[in-house]
């Protein structure tokens, strides 16, 4: 499981993508902002969105990366002061360049507080969410090797000694049979005048074929090794996004905050407590819509996971509308709106928030589930594998007792006749290799006999 | 070989592989050893007894009595327990108590370089007692 502080200044505190992602909302954000200076052109907020975004994102970035020459996971109160720096940065450069190209007031302080509430009410559960649905995709990825290697685990915990047994013997004769084939069609047409070095061959392969058994012996599984489940592949990113909605009272109460905080310093600029107030009531208006909208949630636990969803979606879209209708109620009983740019940028913020929020904490859970049974595969898993292989090794030792009494015995003489002959034979001068090649034939005869007995051949 | 000019050792070659035997006795004899035979733990106490052999190239994993049961037997009387063991066997031997009495063990299939180092050894009196099994 991964902890908040890992989530939050580990991998995923400055990735790319994440910067990229959150592009659409800054120049929404953007244009909340710069919609009070009228003569603000769009292609004007666009290049102000841009600029303040690279301009945090260079400063961001250039923390992250000054920390991690330090530490792998970045400490909170660095990763904080990280936010701040980019907020600064930001409202540095959107003031800067709104001085510049219109003229206008560079309202340093107003545009950097705005930024440090938006980047601290934000850059948590975009971080949160990021690293979460990443850390998602790697357990989903384990869990599906794990799966697998189970099946294969209780597969193998099926098999029976005697087929243990059975299938060791035919790695034994898969491995030495053709050779065995060779030498014995070798040794047959051998004649009277024999050449050293042909039976030096001979013993050559014989040798390999007396490794070969101590191989396989050795190392009797080495085709059912289970694959390792930390290297398996990352899931997709739709799979990750698929998980079941949690903590419904904070998934609930947590969107009218984020919308507060992100809203309410442009409310404050542009109709004063006229504004702030408009906020707050939408913002309250959306999180009871949002509550609704979980309760119904828990009603239609047995629906299916598509009414599900689509009664999730809805409820985002009708929490977003009354945030706007209260919001426009209110200026209206309160004062006419100088800005109405709000009341667009309303039900996208909160539907936003509300997907940001939901995701973070219904991703996090999910995983934290999904670990859990992770974990319950591996320990199912060790102890197939251990049952497994202590029969193995069992019947391992048992083939091997059998092996190394009549059928390695016999390989080891037919070696050492071969080997030891072809010296004896130059330094006596003798050329006669036919008497021994008889015995040895004769001997790896009854080792193909032994073995077919051991296969129940 | 010849071991040494002075003296050919007798060498006991126990196998329960006539084979085996036969390849072991004809380079044992080519290189100017007497060498008998016996194809159980039983027969190996009993002929190294009665020849006075030098060494024995025993296997260990023969019919009847256990390598530790000959093993014991050949410590058993004084003039086999001063004789050079070989254990030559093709699976790992714990020897436990009885490391001390044996030179050393050979994997099989012997390399014949290898018995020849052994059985000069034996012959030159210049025997190092290996309580570890080689493998």
């Amino acid at each position: 499981v991964q902890t908040v502080r890992e989530s939050l200044g580990g991998a995923w505190y400055a990735r790319l993508p994440g910067w990229l992602l959150v592009f659409p909302a800054v120049v929404i954000l953007v244009f909340g902002q710069e919609s009070a200076l009228r003569s603000a052109s769009l292609l004007l907020v666009l290049a102000s969105a841009g600029l303040q975004h690279v301009a945090g994102g260079v400063v961001f970035f250039a923390v992250a990366r000054l920390s991690n020459l330090r530490w792998r996971v970045i400490p909170l109160p660095v990763v904080i002061v990280g936010w701040v720096a980019s907020g600064v940065a930001r409202g540095l450069t959107g003031g800067s360049f709104a001085a510049v190209t219109i003229g206008a007031q560079p309202d340093f302080l107003y545009r950097i507080a705005t930024w440090v509430m938006v980047v601290g009410a934000t850059q948590p559960l975009i971080t949160y969410l990021l690293s979460q649905v990443d850390h998602r995709r790697v357990l989903l990825g384990q869990f599906s090797a794990a799966l697998e290697n189970l099946r294969v685990a209780r597969q193998d915990s099926r098999e029976t000694a005697a087929t243990t047994r059975l299938r060791l013997v035919a790695a034994v004769r898969d491995s030495i049979d053709p050779v065995m084939w060779e030498v014995r069609a070798s040794l047959r047409s051998l004649s009277t005048e024999t050449d050293p070095a042909f039976l030096i061959r001979i013993g050559n392969q014989l040798e390999v074929i007396t490794e070969d058994i101590d191989r396989i012996l050795a190392d009797p599984r080495v085709a059912e090794d289970i694959e390792p489940v930390e290297g398996a592949p990352r899931a997709q990113i739709m799979t990750a996004l698929e998980f079941p909605p949690s903590h419904y009272a904070l998934s609930a109460s947590i969107p009218p905050f984020v919308v507060i905080a992100l809203l309410s310093p442009e409310a404050w600029r542009t109709s004063g407590l006229v504004g702030i107030g408009e906020i707050v009531v939408a913002a309250v208006a959306s999180g009871m819509v949002l509550a609704l909208v979980f309760v119904l949630q828990g009603w239609l636990r047995a629906a299916s996971e598509k009414v599900r969803l689509l009664a999730l979606r809805l409820g985002f879209v009708f929490a977003g509308l009354a945030a706007s209708t209260a919001a426009f109620l209110t200026v209206l009983a309160m004062g006419a709106p100088e800005d109405s740019a709000l009341l667009y940028i309303l039900p996208i913020a909160v539907a936003i928030a509300s997907a940001m929020v939901m995701g973070a904490l219904g991703i996090s859970a999910a995983n934290r589930n999904l670990a859990e049974a992770l974990d319950g595969i591996h320990l199912d898993n060790d102890r197939l594998r251990n049952g497994s292989l202590e029969r193995d090794r069992r019947v391992t030792a048992q083939v091997a007792a059998l092996l190394h009494g009549p059928v390695m015995s016999r390989l080891s003489a037919c070696v050492m006749a071969i080997n030891f002959w072809p010296e004896t034979l130059t330094r006596a001068g003798e050329r006669s290799g036919s008497p021994i090649a008889a015995k040895v034939l004769s001997h790896l005869e009854a080792v193909a006999t032994d073995l077919e007995l051991l296969s129940g051949g | 070989m010849p071991t040494s000019a002075e003296h050919y050792p007798a060498v006991l070659v126990a196998d329960d592989d006539e084979l085996a035997r036969f390849a072991l006795r004809v380079a044992l004899e080519f290189d100017g050893c007497t060498v008998w035979e016996a194809a159980t733990g039983s027969e190996a106490a009993s002929v190294a007894l009665e020849r006075a052999v030098d060494a024995i190239v025993l296997d260990a994993n023969m019919p009847g009595w256990s390598l530790e049961q000959t093993l014991e037997a050949l410590q058993a009387s004084s003039i086999t327990a001063r004789v050079a063991v070989v254990v030559v066997s093709g699976a790992p031997v714990e020897l436990g108590q009885h490391a001390r009495f044996v030179l050393t063990v050979l994997r099989k299939p012997v390399r014949l370089d290898s018995l020849r180092t052994v059985i000069r050894a034996v012959a030159e009196h210049h025997i190092v007692v290996r309580p570890e099994p080689i493998w």
